[in-house]
């Protein structure tokens, strides 16, 4: 309540209009600050981000008003780092200013502004001009309220066309914020599903009374709305303006030869796959690889010759260096940029896609990408890329693989019979694998073997009819033995894909609650059989059931006895949707269920007489 | 450029620099001598699998009466593997404008073929060093060298004239700093008056006087390490030399005197998980002209005394502080948590003398942040102003300082003189957030207190592995279908309290729930944690304690009425880094260096286990296992449903002794198989 009336004197306050504050706003927003509201770490007052941008030339000017009501928040904002390129641009802090809680307010000393180098670039001579201003202020206890006013200014152009993407939902709430871009294309990105929305805008974005962004650890990707600005109108004027930083990369590429003559690949020695794997390897053992956020994607990438002589590569450069081998024995290939985040806008804030590929298209393999920022070379389907940016090899047409695939449904039907007595068992089933898993079965009667093969199993047979997708086998096993509890116990193996692989990327079991979204890796169906006959003296402690289910999803482990024989039905199902946080206590206790040792241990004790 | 230029040009420069040393200037080598250098096979047993190898590194100090020195360093390294030679694609060279100057008197990359390049100096790149929380204005220069292969050397000259503060200094900028070298604060030395002339600010800060610290073994293998430094006669030198032997020698020349100090074939340190600091374990020698640590510590006190002058602000805050607060003791732990809390970590430069001079306390109270020495420096004033006898002292975190008065401090403190003449340290930098008024993380550590009358070395106490007690009160009740509910209450002290204080402490209040979700989580991730609570975890007038209330679905293995489970106590204490010193020893069988972890611990746990009605414990072995460093015992009485088990484990100090490690890890892995071996209710 305190907090709405505060916003409306505000507003009253303010001049109509979106403009940069001078320090008569910002001492009327200090005065009026609403009271600070319980278990809040501190509160965003105000933020203005103001763009023009002009032949080429962006000017940004930043300011920002921020309550610290701990010491956490304290620490998180004391020293801001500013970074900018020095060879090309221009920073200059109007205000670092103190508020304090008993009125008055401290000024940051000559010493508190400090230019260094981030760390990332020691040894990078040619990036050296890229530099940090760390903004101390000076004079804080909590509930002081920090004012920061700085302009950023090009006076050359960005290499490569450089955006913005901004976050509004931060550490702490945010009482007001505004975007103004000038000469900038501009987009809101809203991910679907997501927990919080921003307004569409145009030019300017207004925001008011936002809430902070989830905790740290529940932080992931796009799900938090964000604005994107870029100089350029659509992503594919961005990948164009790449692709032909990337060709002039490739006009200089002396050096290039000599350090092919080291790596020794030429045909018809090796084969296309040797040459690629040497490729990879020399990249990687030639080139210290340098990251440094989003901004080394701001500059165009340096010649082959460059990156050769420096022993030094941005992800983009050993792109090119690798493109520059490839070409030398006349492989066609396409630059790949997978997208970042599952969701993307028609704009693209700049190139700033991590860990770029190239995909060669026709190899003695088939297609395959090869990722030299990671040394590993993946066959076509082994990758998914949904929404990534390609550059292909003809005239460099920008291009995007369709987002939202089906990442594909995990299958696994298995039906086991062991006769326990007997010490023979018997196994039919079928495995169809989502492409994501596939780099697991290459080789698939090896892998299967080696499944099987655990738990002193013996296998004698192993016959695949559809190759994975069916298969039968059989062998013998013998009976456990039996520990001082006089208990023989099972462990069930579960099929050749762990249920593991069920977890979304990020998910911690333990986790009572989650502020985002998980994202399931693929759908999965699950029918495992398992029937074990049992000696006449023995029978199962159990044969209870269990089972869960969640939207989207469902789990049970049914156990029959009939005679001596003991049925498990392991079943599981679940649609691979989205997992909201409201549905979210329901899907952990679905794969807690699932994954629980419980569900596939069987302990056997003598059976009781009568 | 020919081969030789830099070389007359060096000797020019440094006939200029000091015309009275009789110790020479290097020259770079002759291309042939590097050549046959680069060609020499070294022994396997020394490269051992190393991506380079240094050649030779040579020292030349020629120090003037001042004590203004002129540092001559030549190196050369040969790239053994693609990594070195990577490693090597460009040079750091790191310097303070401050207190030092730095040439690149000379860089050649000689070939394997015998062909070499030089690199002009002139081409690096001067830029700020990067900075964490200490941003002082030191530089570095970067210089680009053209690709390299294995076989090929590079080969630098280098000059330097003026002094090194010692937390600016990086030898190995590779190297992964021990836990010291990134501990807080360092008093170089001293401070100076800076006079108009250039080479005034070279000067060190105890004019007149000269120390050194030379490693002789690095990460690196070494073919041959060499240090040579001429003084004045009037300068007589102690040293001597620690951890290993170093070759030296003293000659007597004209009027200076030359010590020389060199070991050949030295292997690369062997660097093994939580060792001690290189410091502690690597040959070394120690160098000083100071007379004794009395010495050090007047001239200490003398330099700082002026700073902490207060003022009416700071008596104010003094005053607020201290009101209503009864005794003296308790006035100190208010005014040092006081200063923990309020003054921040972060150093900003003052200018001339920064590194080596504290903050005046005004400064200190008005930016509210520092550096250790500024932190100290500002409780100094703020316990005098309160009427405490205090003063600055030097320390050295996490490394021993040796008997020769060199300088060998990378930490600032406080002592507070008693009027019996004792002394009571505090630590108000490394008390954030913990209870203790000298961290428990600091037992062992020696220092230097700064007074008028002089002080020796001094050394703090080994602290007892209770000043670390966490006790864990653990209550489990077991329901029918296995089910586990349970509280969990701690309580710290030491660093324990640090420990428990800092979850809700160095984090966001939102963030706290899903960390001890983790802690639990590691029992099962089914487990329901329905209570947190926190003692304040700003009132450091008593130790914190935090108390967990939670559920556990399926804990216990249902046998057909009867169960099988573990102890959630010791299970979590078994795996909990967090919690338990134990859980940081390292695996392995042996050791080469000692274990360092930089406190002992005790940890006591008293559970109680309730079943269902009509089942009964088995009751398990008791465990008693004494180590020389360590103990683990594990008592267990059961009275019907209900079991008690009382443990209590321990690691008895900071540095464990490598033949002492494999006794340690015996009570280590005896807590591990205990915790996850089942205990059994029958009926």
């Amino acid at each position: 309540m305190k907090r709405t009336l505060a916003i409306t004197l505000l507003l009253l306050a303010t001049v109509a209009g979106a403009a940069p504050l001078d320090l008569a706003d910002v001492r009327t927003r200090v005065a009026n600050a609403p009271d600070p509201v319980a278990g809040d770490e501190g509160l965003v007052l105000f933020e203005g981000r103001y763009y023009t941008h002009e032949d080429g030339l962006t000017t940004l000017r930043v300011q920002r008003l921020t309550r610290v009501d701990s010491e956490w928040a304290l620490e998180r904002v004391s020293d801001p780092r500013i970074r900018f390129d020095a060879s090309r641009q221009r920073l200059d802090v109007t205000t670092c200013r103190s508020y304090l809680p008993d009125g008055g307010f401290v000024d940051s000393p000559v010493n508190a502004f400090n230019e260094v180098t981030p760390g990332a670039l020691t040894l990078a001579v040619d990036f050296l001009d890229i530099k940090e201003l760390v903004v101390t202020h000076t004079g804080l206890v909590p509930g002081a309220i920090l004012w920061l006013d700085y302009t950023l200014r090009d006076i050359a152009p960005a290499g490569l066309p450089a955006g913005h993407l901004i976050f509004p939902h931060g550490d702490f709430p945010v009482l007001e914020m505004e975007i103004v871009a000038e000469g900038l294309y501009g987009e809101t990105v809203n991910p679907e599903g997501g927990l919080h929305a921003l307004p569409e805008g145009e030019g300017t974005w207004r925001f008011r009374e936002l809430p902070a962004a989830p905790g740290v650890v529940h932080r992931r990707g796009d799900q938090l709305p964000h604005v994107v600005l870029s100089p350029r109108d659509g992503w594919e004027d961005v990948l164009q303006a790449l692709g032909e930083s990337l060709e002039a990369a490739l006009t200089d590429t002396t050096g290039l030869d000599a350090w092919l003559g080291r790596l020794d690949t030429q045909p018809p020695f090796v084969s296309e796959r040797e040459a690629m794997e040497a490729w990879l390897d020399g990249i990687e053992s030639d080139t210290a690889l340098l990251r440094l956020d989003e901004w080394h994607w701001r500059r165009a990438p340096r010649s082959v010759a460059r990156v050769l002589e420096t022993s030094l590569a941005t992800p983009l450069e050993r792109i090119a260096l690798l493109s520059a081998a490839m070409g030398t024995q006349e492989l066609t290939e396409h630059w790949m940029f997978p997208a970042r985040w599952r969701q993307t806008g028609r704009l693209l804030a700049s190139a700033a896609l991590e860990n770029p590929l190239i995909l060669v298209s026709r190899t003695e393999d088939g297609p395959c990408y090869l990722a030299p920022c990671t040394n590993r070379i993946s066959k076509g389907e082994q990758l998914t890329l949904h929404g990534s940016f390609m550059i292909g090899p003809e005239n460099r047409r920008p291009d995007r693989v369709p987002a939202h695939g089906d990442p594909g449904i995990h299958i696994v039907r298995l039906k086991l019979h062991w006769d326990l007595p007997g010490n023979t068992w018997r196994l039919a089933g079928g495995l169809s694998i989502p492409e994501r898993l596939r780099v697991n079965l290459e080789a698939p009667e090896t892998y299967l073997r080696d499944w099987l093969s655990k738990d002193s199993t013996q296998v004698d047979e192993l016959r695949l009819i559809r190759g994975i997708k069916q298969f039968e086998a059989g062998g013998e096993r013998p009976m456990p033995t039996t520990d001082d509890e006089g208990l023989t116990r099972i462990e069930l193996s579960t099929p050749a894909v762990s249920l593991a692989e069920l977890l979304p990327a990020g998910m911690n079991r333990s986790h009572s609650g989650s502020q985002t979204i998980h994202y399931p890796r693929q759908a999965a169906y699950y029918r495992l059989t398992w029937i074990l006959d049992l000696p006449e003296d023995i029978e199962p402690l159990s044969v209870t059931s269990i089972g869960a289910t969640c939207p989207g999803g469902s789990f049970t482990c049914s156990r029959e006895l009939e005679g001596n024989r003991l049925t498990i039905h392991y079943d599981l199902e679940h649609d691979g949707s989205p997992v909201s946080p409201a549905d979210y206590p329901a899907y952990r206790d679905f794969v807690n269920a699932a994954l629980d040792p419980a569900a596939t241990r069987v302990i056997l004790r003598p059976r009781e007489e009568g | 450029m020919t081969a030789t230029r830099p070389a007359l040009l060096a000797s020019l420069l440094l006939s200029l620099a000091a015309p009275a040393a009789a110790l020479e200037a290097p020259t770079l080598i002759d291309p042939a001598e590097a050549a046959t250098l680069l060609a020499a096979e070294p022994a396997e047993a020394l490269t051992d699998g190393a991506n380079r190898l240094v050649l030779f590194d040579r020292e030349v100090v020629i120090v003037e009466d001042s004590g203004l020195s002129h540092r001559h360093r030549h190196r050369f390294v040969k790239v053994l593997e693609p990594g070195g030679a990577l490693a090597l694609r460009a040079l750091r060279f790191d310097y303070d404008p401050a207190s030092n100057t730095l040439e690149l008197r000379g860089v050649r990359v000689h070939r394997a073929d015998s062909t070499f390049v030089d690199v002009p100096g002139e081409s690096a790149v001067d830029a700020a060093q990067p900075t964490g929380t200490i941003n002082w204005g030191a530089r570095m220069r970067v210089l680009g060298l053209p690709p390299l292969a294995p076989g090929d050397g590079v080969e630098t000259l280098t000059y330097s004239k003026g002094f090194l503060i010692a937390y600016l200094g990086q030898d190995e900028p590779e190297f992964e700093p021990v836990p010291s070298a990134i501990a807080r604060g360092l008093i170089d030395s001293t401070i100076t008056t800076l006079g108009a002339e250039d080479d005034e600010r070279y000067i060190p800060p105890m004019r007149g006087h000269f120390y050194d610290k030379i490693r002789f073994a690095e990460n690196l293998p070494l073919l041959e390490k060499r240090y040579a430094v001429s003084l004045p006669k009037t300068k007589p030198l102690q040293f001597s030399s620690y951890n290993g032997e170093v070759q030296s020698r003293v000659q007597f020349e004209g009027d200076r005197h030359r010590y020389e100090f060199w070991r050949d074939d030295v292997p690369a340190v062997n660097r093994e998980p939580r060792m001690p600091d290189l410091d502690d374990v690597a040959p070394k020698v120690v160098m000083a002209t100071t007379e004794d640590w009395e010495a050090k510590s007047r001239w200490f006190w003398e330099t700082n005394e002026w700073v902490f002058d207060s003022t009416p602000e700071i008596d104010a805050k003094v005053h607020e502080i201290c009101e209503g607060l009864d005794s003296d003791q308790e006035k100190i732990a208010a005014l040092n948590h006081w200063v923990a809390q309020n003054i921040r970590y972060f150093g900003l430069s003052m200018g001339k003398g920064e590194g080596y001079t504290i903050h005046p306390s005004e400064m200190t109270f008005r930016d509210r942040c520092g550096v250790c020495k500024d932190i100290a420096g500002m409780l100094v004033t703020m316990l005098r102003s309160a009427g405490f006898d205090t003063f600055g002292a030097m320390t050295m975190a996490g490394a021993r300082v040796e008997q020769v008065p060199a300088d060998q401090f990378n930490h600032c403190v406080v002592a507070l003189r008693h009027e019996d003449g004792s002394f009571q340290m505090l630590d108000p930098t490394w008390a954030p957030w913990n209870n203790a008024n000298w961290s428990r993380w600091e037992g062992e550590q020696n220092y230097v207190i700064g007074t008028p009358e002089g002080e020796d070395l001094m050394i703090m106490p080994s602290f007892p592995p209770t000043d670390n007690l966490l006790a864990v009160e653990s209550r489990v009740h077991l329901l029918e279908d296995g089910t586990l509910e349970g509280t969990l209450r701690f309580e710290g002290k030491g660093i324990a309290d640090g420990r428990l204080r800092g979850i809700p402490a160095n984090r966001p209040a939102r963030d706290i729930r899903p960390y001890l979700e983790g802690w639990l989580g590691e029992l099962s991730p089914r487990v329901e944690l329905s209570e947190i609570l926190f003692s304040d975890h700003r009132d450091f007038t008593r130790d914190t304690t935090l108390r967990l209330v939670y559920r556990i679905p399926g804990w216990a293995l249902d046998l057909g009425g009867e169960f099988e489970l573990l102890s959630p106590g010791l299970s979590l204490l078994a795996h909990n880094g967090a919690l338990s010193r134990l859980v940081a020893v390292p695996d392995g069988d042996a050791r080469e260096h000692p274990l360092f972890l930089w406190a002992g611990q005790r940890i006591e746990l008293d559970e109680e286990l309730q079943l269902p009605r009509g089942l009964d414990w088995e009751e398990p072995e008791a465990i008693a296992l004494t180590e020389s460093q360590g103990t683990f015992t594990c008592d267990w009485k059961h009275q019907g449903r209900k079991l008690t088990m009382t443990a209590a484990m321990q690691v008895n100090q900071r540095t464990i002794p490598a033949d002492d490690f494999p006794g340690l890890r015996r009570i280590a892995d005896a807590i591990e198989e205990r915790a996850d071996e089942t205990l059994h209710a029958t009926r």
